[in-house]
C-alpha cells in the first residue's frame, strides 16, 4: 500500500518513485496535478488550439522519458515549465518556417499595428471579447517577451524563478517585461478605460 | 534582489483571460502516447540494473575459471575455458617433386 498524505493525495516523490517503477497510474495523478500550470504556459504562448494540446502532450512525454533523470533539484512544476516554454518556443519557430513568406504575428510583432482592424463581422464581434483581445496582445509580443509575461503574469512566478527558467540574467526579464508590458497596456487600453473594443 | 512587480491592471486582464486547462481528456490522450512508446523505452534505471547484473556474472565466472587455472594454462586461457595447448612442431618429409606434382605427401 502506498504511502498518503492525510489529505489524501500522494507527495510528488512517492508518485515519481512509482512512476519510475514503471506505475502508469502514478504517473497519470501527476500529469493531471501539472495539466494546469503546464496548460496556463503552453496557451499563453501558443494561444489555445490543437499546437498548444500537442506541445502540452509533449511536455509530459519528455517528462516520462526523463523520469530518471529528475533528481528534484528543481520543483517539478518549475521543471515542466521549462520544457513547456521551450517546446513552445520551438512550436513558434516551426510555426514561423511554415508560414515562410506569409504573415506571421510572431516576426512581425515590432511592425505590425498591436490591434489589427477588424476584417469583417466576425473577426468585429471577436474584437469586442476581453479574452480575444488580450490573446491578441500576446500574439502581438516578440516570443521571448511572451516567455517572460506568461511566466510572471499568467504563472505568477518571480523575476529570479523566471530567470532561471529562461535561463537569462534578472536584468533582462526586468527589462523584457517592461516592453511586453508597455505594448499590452496599448493593446488593452481600450478595456482598462472602459470603453468598447 | 528587488523583485519588480508586475502591472496590476495588465497582469490582471492577462491572468483572467488566459485558459489554465487543457480540452477535456488531455490526460488520457498523454497516458495513450505514453503505452505506446512504453514497451520500446528501456529505462536508464533499468538499462544500469541489467548491465550491474551482467557484470557480476562475469565477474563470478571469471574467478571461477581463474580459481581452476592450470599451470600450463594462461590467464587468458583459463578466463576464457580453454585448456593448456602446447604447439609442436610437425615435420613432413616433403617430396619437391610430389610438391610440383600435387601426389600425396609421404
Amino acid at each position: 500500500m502506498h504511502d498518503l498524505r492525510a489529505d489524501g493525495q500522494c507527495e510528488d516523490d512517492q508518485l515519481l518513485d512509482r512512476a519510475r517503477a514503471g506505475d502508469q497510474d502514478a504517473f497519470r495523478m501527476l500529469v493531471e496535478r501539472y495539466e494546469g500550470p503546464v496548460a496556463a504556459t503552453v496557451i499563453g504562448m501558443l494561444g489555445p488550439g490543437g499546437d498548444a494540446d500537442d506541445v502540452g502532450q509533449e511536455v509530459f512525454l519528455r517528462f516520462y522519458r526523463a523520469l530518471d533523470d529528475f533528481r528534484g533539484d528543481a520543483a517539478l512544476k518549475t521543471y515542466l515549465t521549462r520544457i513547456a516554454i521551450n517546446l513552445s518556443l520551438n512550436a513558434i519557430k516551426r510555426r514561423n518556417r511554415w508560414l515562410g513568406r506569409f504573415v506571421s504575428r510572431d516576426r512581425e510583432a515590432d511592425e505590425a499595428p498591436l490591434v489589427e482592424p477588424a476584417m469583417d463581422g466576425a473577426r468585429d464581434h471577436e474584437a469586442r471579447d476581453t479574452t480575444a483581445l488580450v490573446r491578441r496582445g500576446l500574439r502581438s509580443l516578440r516570443p521571448e517577451h511572451r516567455a517572460v509575461v506568461v511566466l510572471r503574469m499568467i504563472e505568477g512566478h518571480s523575476t529570479r524563478e523566471t530567470a532561471e527558467i529562461l535561463d537569462l540574467p534578472q536584468g533582462t526579464v526586468m527589462s523584457r517585461l517592461k516592453r511586453a508590458t508597455d505594448a499590452l497596456r496599448e493593446t488593452l487600453r481600450p478595456l482598462m478605460e472602459g470603453h468598447d473594443v | 534582489m528587488f523583485d519588480e512587480p508586475v502591472d496590476p491592471e495588465v497582469g490582471r486582464l492577462v491572468a483572467d483571460a488566459t485558459a489554465r486547462r487543457f480540452v477535456p481528456g488531455f490526460a488520457d490522450r498523454v497516458m495513450e502516447r505514453v503505452a505506446a512508446e512504453a514497451p520500446e523505452l528501456v529505462s536508464p534505471r533499468q538499462f544500469l540494473r541489467l548491465a550491474a547484473g551482467v557484470a557480476l556474472a562475469a565477474l563470478l565466472l571469471g574467478s571461477y575459471c581463474l580459481a581452476g587455472r592450470t599451470d600450463d594454462q594462461s590467464a587468458l586461457e583459463a578466463l576464457l575455458g580453454l585448456h593448456g595447448t602446447q604447439a609442436e612442431a610437425s615435420t613432413y618429409d616433403l617430396d619437391p617433386m610430389a610438391i610440383l606434382t600435387g601426389s600425396e605427401i609421404r
